[in-house]
């Protein structure tokens, strides 16, 4: 910059500056004057009109009230309300009670517009000064409502009638007795309070004061719309605060969008809002004025001080530039030029000191000093590219260790053998902190070129170098060991004779994990270059790190990922294999693809001997494989088949009645892959049906009173029967004797199959149709059997009613059915807690702690606090669902029972359950435990969850007394856990075993309601009963016993 | 370490969202269609619907709305129980007396709250009140006048026989004198009837000054929407009652909008109707749209006493208060 310019804008600056300050806090005065001025005058003109506004109704109460008192209108109204209307004394009354009283009271006060006299009775108008209102009627008016209480200020409202806004002053008018008869009733002059709020000689050009009513609409006129009353809603700021029952001031944006400054007062008698309002723009204007006077005056005293600076400049700028000028030929190689002045001032002196020097420098010659000199600056920049370009391969060396290697210490013997190719050092090591950054550890340490074994000793970050590099994220650099600090290893250092070090932090995400340190027997050993190298290394190396840790934290969560996959298929299988059922699956040749241990164990084969190898046809006997033959090749089509009923032949030869349901699973195109068959062991009832089958045959052969429904018939003509065989088909036993049986008793559309077994001489049992005499039919199930009779080669057939039996069977397949399908549901839910649940819980937990880790420091506490609730409550609802799984999952464990010593088990979960006891005086009573036939696993899970809850309802107990034992009742141990505390409301106990049933509040006693559901299971399934016995605030006793058994 | 936990986690729950994201796609749902069957053929009786629409207030619930418009023998409620309209306009009066004929509709807010009919003499002809009546002939249009009439002449301890009642036709028979009294509707055919007569003095009489108080235009939905879809029924309220309002205090946009509706109406007489209408609408006590349980009892009362109704019913079950105590008490 010039100096003529400086020294103008110097100048400049002095003059503006103050006059910018002074200028500002004048104005800044004014200006809060002037705002404090008018907020007072508005709030003033606003409490002048509302006392005003109020002594205005309060006059005319008063009025109303005194001319309602007056002994002659009483007298008269008591005639009028009382008398016909046709009446001449109410002619009279009605006369006088308009010319001498209303008219004359309307005279005198123009506040009032109207008066009527309203019957009490009815709401009905007999006089008004408005001729058109007499005979209306206003029953349902507030004002007449109220006003026959008493005096009543209505608010203002819109009448139909009049056309207008309007508002009522009331008044009861009483008889000589005292009771209400009529109501007086005047219609207010609404003008007036116009007047009133926008006739004032304080009113400015824009000022206007007017009334809002509490639907926000102005109820008196608006200065900029004649037109607003009851039309104009007003939402500003000032009326939205008044109407919320505040008075105050502020500066805000009015009904028309304006800004404006308003005072307002709530007037909560008449639920109304009083605002005064100034345009902004004209409450201003004297502000503004005073801004533009101070800038004005600001700009003329600028104007001055830059002509006084031009003059100087010139004065003091002539001399210099001939100076420069000079400068100027001399640098251009004229060497004769000389400025010759002859000016005495500091200038002057200068220009011939300046002469001088040109007269001086003409004589002298280039040295030759300068060529050497450059040379040795061109030696040196080629030295430093060399180092560079070493530098650079070092690095890119740095690069392929850490792109070639994961295993971090080959990463770091890598990085210090090219560390120490760069730059000589005594020692060198990398220093990483643990996780908190409490702790840091040598990881890895050399002396010059030797890898020394780092002791593996955590050493705190407190008071070490390490916490000033955790704390300041920057390198340090000591070119003195010991001169910017003196820290726990200082001394250490200093013993060993090192003189100098550099520590660089290494840094993760704005983290400091560790530092490579680097230190010297030199003092000051570092250069600059050196401390370079070293920060880049540092950051390579972080990299490296971060990228091993991350490396070996994906290893570790596919192992986990792996354990888990392993886990859902082992119980998958167990599910598959121990299901009370046998599975199969066979391929489009109908050998076995895949079969269950349920099934294998009741063939009598291995696994080995069947899958790939045997057909389920061969497996079947002769008449069985017929059946199959027929179905599979239906059933090869996508057709499933339900209760087959099958005979299979085991290994060792004998038969296994087996029913069959199976579905076919079919490609796209329709062909066959596989079938998923269950079969269910039929044995049982085919057993039974043989054993009754035969003694219903003794019982026949030797009663022919049985309760059987018996007949005998030879060549279809029944020769006996008896009364039951003939009831069962509605006829009495002597109708049916002789007469051919068959087209009697069976349905025409089973005749034909009947014949046909009767034929095939087929002894039964088998199924028909009964057909009894009123025509309706039933399944019937007939047993025949040849004998003799009376030296007659016959057959005596037993026929039982089934329908009853059909029902059952029916019912059963469907309860399969079900049973089949509340199966999946169970896997399928299983399946749905163990991961939807859980993921939206890791998300929501997961989410928490980054935000408690990120953002902590822009938190406030609070939220940092609830923070960890939403975290405590994530992983609460974590802990339900396990428990609930483990819970489900109890219903197909096998038990694996075995003689259990419920003595030392209890100790053992005594033992576990230490931290609820510490810091507490429990005194624990263990009886008489004898020895049962359990599952060990799941009776621990019943001490643990009893022996818990026992701690835990007793946290309030000093001491805590717990007593484990065992009665002998009736030949049944019967097991006990005791505690002395809270207990609770027996009638409540029915809820105690229920899933997620809790008797006492979460916040009172932790827990997630499944503990006791989960014990009550576990002894069910060993065949025993729980119970329990409890008084509030005495204590709880858990009682159970466990099925007795060498089983 | 812990850095990379939660790298980790985050990669973990990223990919979580995104596949629940692309389940369901956050989007904004489409506006829900809603009709309404309008009382009487496009006009400025409905201009706050029509702002409603025209300013987005509708738009702005997510609603997208058409207007049916009503006329001579349009079915004001059937279209409600088939759910082929979701809304209608109707009179208060009859609205009790299809809901006591087993419909279920029910009333949700009152656009007229104070009824337009008037019965209208000459100011020469000395009728100026009911009491005036006995000996002439008065004209009325519909079954709500004939009760508000007679509701009125019963209140007064007047004789129904002693007037003359014929059926409305037009507006000829009261200009050229054969009928004393005509009936017509303030914000409706009082504005032509008022040009037809030009300078010559009325006197208008209200049936709301002897006693009877009947709610008119109101707006109904069925029972079924009311109860399994009250947002929506919310929405579209709160939408047509800020409509309402801002017609009242913005004339010329409400006009203006009516007249994209009424195309075919003349802008004079709309914006008269318009004009008058606002008493109605705003009567000052009250918010828009409000109703008080004492009317609807007066109105049931009239309508039972008169015979009208199917038989008793429980007024309160005609009304709810449900969204206007809602929008209302929501309101800064």
């Amino acid at each position: 910059m010039k100096l003529a310019t400086k020294l103008i804008l110097t100048f400049l600056l002095f003059s503006i500056v103050p006059l910018t300050v002074v200028g500002f806090l004048a104005f800044d005065n004014g200006r809060q004057a002037i705002e404090q001025d008018m907020t007072d005058h508005l709030l003033s003109t606003t409490l002048l009109k509302k006392a005003e506004f109020g002594t205005w109704i309060d006059d005319s109460k008063r009025d109303l009230r005194a001319m309602a008192a007056r002994p002659g209108f009483q007298q008269i109204t008591t005639v009028l309300v009382s008398q016909d209307s046709t009446s001449p004394e109410y002619r009279s009354a009605y006369k006088r009670i308009r010319e001498d009283g209303f008219d004359l009271f309307l005279q005198e006060q123009s506040s009032f517009l109207e008066l009527s006299l309203i019957r009490a009775r009815d709401g009905r108008i007999l006089v008004s000064t408005y001729d058109s209102l007499e005979g209306k009627y206003r029953e349902s008016e507030p004002f007449f409502i109220e006003g026959q209480k008493d005096t009543y200020v209505e608010h203002i409202t819109y009448s139909m009638t009049l056309g207008e806004q309007v508002m009522h002053i009331s008044t009861p008018v009483k008889d000589e007795t005292g009771t209400v008869v009529a109501v007086l009733s005047a219609h207010m002059n609404l003008d007036d309070i116009s007047a009133i709020m926008t006739q004032h000689s304080g009113l400015r050009e824009t000022e206007e004061t007017y009334l809002v009513n509490t639907f926000n609409f102005m109820i008196t006129g608006s200065r900029f719309d004649a037109d607003a009353r009851l039309k104009q809603t007003v939402y500003s700021e000032g009326v939205n605060a008044c109407l919320a029952g505040h008075d105050g001031s502020g500066f805000y944006n009015d009904y028309r969008d304006v800004p404006v400054i308003g005072a307002y007062q709530w007037i909560p008698e008449h639920e109304l809002c009083i605002v005064t309002e100034i345009d902004q723009s004209e409450a201003f204007q004297p502000i503004v004025d005073l801004r533009n006077g101070i800038l004005f005056i600001g700009l003329g005293i600028s104007l001055v001080v830059m002509g006084i600076g031009v003059f100087f400049a010139r004065t003091i700028t002539g001399p210099v530039y001939r100076l420069v000028k000079g400068t100027q030929e001399i640098a251009s190689g004229n060497l004769a030029f000389r400025v010759g002045t002859t000016a005495k001032d500091e200038i002057g002196q200068l220009s011939r000191a300046f002469d001088q020097m040109v007269e001086t420098l003409n004589m002298t010659t280039v040295s030759r000093d300068e060529l050497a000199s450059e040379v040795i600056e061109r030696t040196r920049a080629e030295e430093e590219s060399r180092r560079y370009a070493e530098r650079l391969a070092a690095i890119n060396r740095l690069d392929h260790i850490i792109s070639s290697s994961l295993n971090i210490t080959q990463i770091y013997d890598g990085f210090v053998k090219e560390l120490l190719a760069l730059i000589p050092l005594d020692r060198t090591s990398i220093v990483l902190l643990n996780d908190d950054r409490s702790q840091w550890q040598i990881m890895r340490q050399w002396t010059q070129d030797e890898p020394m074994l780092a002791p593996d000793v955590w050493y705190p970050v407190r008071a070490s170098v390490m916490e000033w590099l955790v704390t300041n994220l920057v390198p340090l650099l000591e070119n003195e060991i010991g001169e910017h600090g003196d820290w726990s290893e200082t001394e250490h250092l200093r013993r060993e004779g090192l003189q100098s070090r550099l520590l660089v932090p290494l840094i993760i995400r704005d983290q400091v994990i560790g530092a490579l340190t680097a230190a010297s027997r030199q003092p000051s050993a570092f250069s600059e270059e050196e401390q370079q190298i070293l920060i880049s290394i540092a950051d390579q190396l972080a990299i490296a790190i971060q990228k091993s840790q991350l490396y070996e934290q994906v290893q570790y969560h596919a192992a986990e990922l792996e354990q888990r996959v392993l886990e859902r298929t082992a119980e998958l299988s167990d599910l598959y294999n121990n299901a009370p059922c046998g599975y199969h699956s066979l391929d489009s040749d109908g050998v076995f693809e895949r079969i269950n241990d349920t099934e294998l164990a009741w063939l009598g084969y291995t696994r080995d001997e069947i899958v790939g190898k045997v057909k389920f046809r061969d497996l079947l006997t002769p008449a069985s494989a017929q059946i199959f033959d027929r179905e599979f090749a239906d059933f090869e089509a996508g057709n499933g088949v339900n209760n087959l009923e099958f005979e299979m032949v085991r290994k060792d030869g004998t038969i296994m009645p087996v029913l069959l349901s199976a579905t076919a699973s079919l490609d796209p195109e329709g062909r066959y892959l596989i079938s998923r068959s269950t079969i269910i062991d039929h044995t049982e009832r085919k057993q039974t049906e043989a054993e009754l089958l035969e003694s219903e045959e003794k019982f026949r052969r030797f009663s022919d009173a049985a309760f059987e429904a018996i007949v005998l018939h030879e060549n279809g003509v029944v020769l006996d029967a008896n009364n039951q065989y003939a009831e069962m088909f509605g006829y009495t036993r002597e109708e049916i004797l002789g007469k051919q049986s068959i087209p009697l008793t069976v349905a025409p559309e089973a005749i034909e199959d009947m014949r046909e077994k009767i034929a095939a001489g087929s002894a039964g049992p088998y199924e028909s149709i009964g057909l009894r005499r009123d025509g309706t039919r039933f399944p019937m199930e007939i047993r025949i059997r040849e004998m003799d009779y009376k030296g007659r080669r016959v057959r005596m057939a037993a026929v039982m009613n089934i329908t009853e039996r059909k029902r059952a069977e029916e019912a059963l397949q469907q309860r399969t059915v079900q049973l089949e399908a509340s199966n999946k549901e169970l896997e399928a839910f299983s399946y749905s807690v163990s991961h939807d649940l859980r993921a939206p819980l890791r998300a929501m937990d997961g989410f928490s702690r980054i935000l408690l880790d990120e953002y902590a420091p822009d938190l406030p506490n609070e939220a940092q606090r609830y923070l960890g609730l939403v975290r405590d409550n994530a992983r609460q609802m974590g802990s339900l669902i396990d428990h609930l799984l483990a819970f489900s999952r109890l219903g197909r464990q096998q038990l694996k029972k075995e003689s259990v010593a419920l003595g030392d088990l209890v100790q053992a979960v005594l033992v576990d359950l230490k931290t609820e006891q510490e810091g507490r005086k429990v005194e624990v009573v263990i009886g008489d435990l004898p020895a049962c036939q359990a599952d060990p696993t799941l009776m621990r899970q019943v001490f643990a969850n009893l022996l818990g809850n026992a701690l835990k309802f007793t946290k309030t107990r000093e001491p805590a007394i717990i007593e484990i034992g065992c009665n002998n009742q009736a030949d049944e141990p019967v097991y006990f856990v005791k505690d002395n505390g809270v207990g609770f409301d027996m009638k409540y106990a029915n809820k105690l075993f229920g899933v997620f049933q809790r008797l006492h509040r979460a916040e009172d006693y932790e827990g997630t309601g499944v503990g006791l559901a989960t014990v009550q299971r576990i002894i069910l399934r060993h065949g025993g009963r729980i119970w329990a016995e409890s008084e509030l605030d005495k204590g709880t006793t858990f009682y159970f016993t466990i099925e007795k058994g060498d089983s | 370490m812990k850095k990379h936990a939660k790298l980790l986690i985050i990669i973990v729950l990223l990919s979580g969202f995104a596949a629940a994201c692309g389940q369901n796609s956050v989007k904004e749902s489409p506006p829900d269609p809603v009709a309404v069957q309008l009382k009487w053929v496009h006009q400025a009786q409905f201009a706050g619907f029509y702002v409603a629409k025209e300013q987005g207030f509708y738009t702005e619930e997510n609603l997208d709305v058409t207007f049916i418009p009503g006329g001579v023998g349009v079915d004001l409620y059937q279209g409600l129980v088939d759910q082929k309209v979701e809304f209608s306009v109707a009179g208060a009066d009859s609205v009790v007396v299809k809901r006591s004929e087993g419909l279920p509709i029910v009333a949700i807010a009152t656009t007229y709250r104070i009824d337009p009919f008037v019965l209208v003499a000459f100011a020469d002809s000395g009728i100026s009140s009911p009491y005036d009546f006995a000996g002439h002939t008065i004209s009325l249009s519909s079954i709500s006048n004939d009760i508000q009439f007679q509701a009125m002449m019963t209140n007064l301890g007047l004789d129904l026989s002693e007037v003359n009642i014929v059926p409305y036709t037009d507006n000829a028979p009261f200009l050229n004198g054969e009928i004393d009294v005509i009936n017509s509707f303030v914000a409706g055919s009082l504005i032509p009837l008022e040009a037809a007569i030009g300078d010559r003095a009325i006197n208008i009489i209200w049936p709301g000054d002897y006693g009877v108080h009947f709610y008119s235009d109101t707006i109904i939905t069925s029972d079924s929407l009311a109860s399994e879809q009250p947002d929506l029924v919310l929405r579209f309220l709160r939408a047509t009652l800020k409509g309402h309002q801002y017609a009242i205090e913005n004339p010329e946009v409400a006009l203006d909008a009516t007249m994209q509706y009424a195309d075919n109406q003349d802008r004079a007489v709309q914006e008269a109707m318009l004009v008058a209408s606002v008493p109605l609408i705003h009567t000052g006590d009250d918010q828009i749209g409000w109703m008080r349980a004492e009317v609807w009892e007066g109105m049931y009362q009239i309508l039972l006493e008169q015979g009208n109704l199917e038989g008793p019913i429980d007024i309160t079950k005609v009304y709810t208060m449900q969204f206007l105590k809602e929008i209302y008490e929501q309101k800064p």
